[in-house]
C-alpha cells in the first residue's frame, strides 16, 4: 500500500510536471523575452552601426539645436548633387563628380571642395583628396577605393564660413 | 663544443656538444641529390631556351626566342583579330541594324562603355542619369530627338540652342505669370496651366520654339518623330535646368540660354565629338548612338 509521502513523492517525479507550473513558464518566456530583445538589439547595433565616431559627439550634441537652425537660415539652397559611378571595383580608379547649382538652376563655385571616404571598419584606411574644379559648378576626383566592401562618403564644399555636403554609403566590389 | 673527439671512426665533423651531440658527415639522401642534380640541369635547359641572365640592359636571347612582350603583343593581336570581326560588321551596318542584331549589340554596348565614360559622362552622369545643368539621357524625353539619326546627329555636330532674354521685352508681371504658368503646366501635365499664361505664351513667341502644345515639338511628323530646336517640353514635368520651380522658370525667362551679350544666360551647349573638331571616328560615334539610344532612346 502507498503511502503519503511515496504518493507525493511520484506526483514530483512525472516528467515535465515542472513544465506545467505558470511560474516556472513565466519565468521562461520573460527569459526569452529578454534574450529576444537582446539579439535584436546586437543585429541593429552591427546593421547600423556607421562605424564613424565624432571626438566632440558631447558639444556636437549640445550644439546640435544651434547648428541646425544656423544652417537653415543660411542655406542658400544650392542643388548639390554627387555622380559616383553605380558599379566600383577596388583597386580600379573611376572619377567622382559633383555638381553646384543655386536654387535658379545655375552652376555656383565653393571655395573648397573636398572628398572624405571613411571606412566604417578601420579608420586607419580614411582617406580624403582635393576635389578639383572642371567646369563651372563641376568638380571631379579621380581615386580608386583600396579595399572591397561598405565605405561612407562626404563631399564637403566650403564657402566662407559655410559648409555644404553630401553624404553616400558606397559598396565597392571585388577587382 | 668539447675538444677531443670522444666517438672517433664515427664519420662525425670532430664537433661535439654535451658529451655525445655531434656533428655527422652523413652524404644527403639519394633521392635528394637526385633533385638537386636535376634542378641544376633545369635551370641550364632553361636558360639555354629563355632570356635569363641580364646582359647589359637586356638579357640573353633564349633558342625560342621567347619574350613577355611578344607574348603580351600574340595576346592583343588574338583579341584584335576577334574584335575585328566585329568591327567590321559594325562598320557596315547601320546603328538601327546593330540594335537589331542582339549579339553585336551586345559587344557595341560593351565596347561603347569605355568611350561613354570618357566623352559624356562627365556631364551626363557616369549612368546616363543627367546632373544639374546637363540633359538626362536614360529616360524618353529628347530636346531634338531620340532616333537613331537625330543622335548621331547630335553627337557629331554638338548642339547649341538659344532662347532670347526677356529681361528687356516682358516686364516683371508678365515674367511672373510665365514663369508660374511654367510651373504649373509642369506639375499637371500640361492641364493646369493659367489663362494669362497660356496668352502670353502664345503673343510673346514663345510657341515658335516651344511649340503650340509647349511640348517643345515644332513640328510632329507622322512617323511619331518630330522636328525641334532644343526648347524644353514644359508639360512633362522633367526641368532642363535643376532644381526646376518657379525660381528656375523665371531665370531662364528672364535671362535666356546661351545669350552672349547677358551675363546671367544659361548655359547649355554641347560640343561637336566629330573629327576633325571633335575627337571621335565615325565608327565611336555609332557605337555611341547605340549605347545612348539603349539607354533610353526613343522617337
Amino acid at each position: 500500500m502507498m503511502t503519503h509521502i511515496q504518493t507525493r513523492l511520484q506526483t514530483h517525479l512525472q516528467p515535465n510536471a515542472a513544465l506545467r507550473n505558470p511560474w516556472v513558464l513565466g519565468w521562461i518566456g520573460l527569459i526569452v523575452v529578454v534574450l529576444a530583445v537582446n539579439l535584436v538589439m546586437v543585429y541593429l547595433a552591427f546593421a547600423t552601426n556607421p562605424g564613424l565616431v565624432n571626438a566632440d559627439y558631447y558639444e556636437r550634441g549640445r550644439n546640435y539645436e544651434r547648428t541646425v537652425l544656423t544652417r537653415q537660415a543660411r542655406d542658400p539652397g544650392w542643388l548639390i548633387r554627387a555622380d559616383i559611378p553605380a558599379s566600383l571595383h577596388a583597386g580600379q580608379t573611376e572619377s567622382i563628380r559633383v555638381f553646384f547649382v543655386d536654387k535658379a538652376g545655375q552652376p555656383v563655385d565653393p571655395e573648397v571642395v573636398t572628398f572624405h571616404a571613411y571606412r566604417p571598419s578601420d579608420a586607419a584606411r580614411d582617406f580624403t583628396l582635393s576635389m578639383n574644379r572642371e567646369d563651372r559648378g563641376r568638380y571631379v576626383v579621380e581615386t580608386a577605393f583600396p579595399l572591397i566592401g561598405v565605405w561612407d562618403t562626404l563631399i564637403v564644399a566650403r564657402l566662407g564660413e559655410d559648409e555644404f555636403s553630401v553624404g553616400e554609403r558606397l559598396t565597392v566590389g571585388t577587382p | 663544443m668539447a675538444d677531443h673527439n670522444p666517438f672517433p671512426g664515427e664519420n662525425n665533423t670532430g664537433h661535439v656538444w654535451d658529451d655525445n651531440i655531434r656533428e655527422l658527415k652523413n652524404p644527403p639522401p639519394r633521392w635528394w641529390m637526385q633533385g638537386f642534380w636535376l634542378s641544376i640541369i633545369w635551370v641550364v635547359g632553361y636558360s639555354i631556351l629563355y632570356p635569363t641572365w641580364p646582359v647589359g640592359d637586356d638579357a640573353n636571347r633564349g633558342l625560342l626566342g621567347w619574350t613577355q612582350i611578344k607574348e603580351y603583343e600574340q595576346g592583343v593581336e588574338r583579341i584584335e583579330a576577334k574584335r575585328a570581326e566585329f568591327e567590321d560588321r559594325i562598320r557596315e551596318l547601320s546603328a538601327d541594324q546593330i540594335l537589331a542584331d542582339p549579339g553585336l549589340k551586345q559587344y557595341t554596348l560593351a565596347s561603347a562603355k569605355v568611350l561613354f565614360g570618357d566623352n559624356c559622362a562627365a556631364c551626363h552622369g557616369s549612368g546616363g542619369q543627367g546632373n544639374p545643368g546637363y540633359p538626362v539621357l536614360a529616360d524618353d524625353d529628347w530636346l531634338y530627338g531620340g532616333t537613331t539619326a537625330k543622335l548621331t546627329e547630335t553627337i557629331t555636330g554638338g548642339r547649341q540652342s538659344l532662347m532670347p532674354a526677356h529681361k528687356t521685352i516682358l516686364t516683371e508681371p508678365e515674367v511672373d505669370t510665365l514663369a508660374h504658368w511654367v510651373v504649373q503646366m509642369n506639375e499637371t501635365g500640361g492641364e493646369g496651366g493659367s489663362e494669362a499664361g497660356w496668352t502670353l505664351f502664345k503673343t510673346k513667341g514663345c510657341v515658335a520654339c516651344h511649340g503650340q502644345t509647349a511640348n517643345g515639338h515644332v513640328v510632329d511628323l507622322p512617323n511619331g518623330d518630330f522636328i525641334g530646336v532644343g526648347a524644353a517640353n514644359l508639360r512633362d514635368g522633367i526641368w532642363r535646368f535643376e532644381p526646376g520651380g518657379f525660381e528656375s522658370a523665371r531665370h531662364t525667362i528672364l535671362y535666356g540660354v546661351n545669350q552672349k551679350d547677358v551675363p546671367e544666360s544659361r548655359n547649355a551647349v554641347m560640343p561637336a565629338f566629330a573629327e576633325p573638331a571633335g575627337k571621335l571616328s565615325e565608327q565611336d560615334i555609332k557605337k555611341l548612338v547605340v549605347y545612348v539610344h539603349s539607354l533610353g532612346g526613343g522617337m
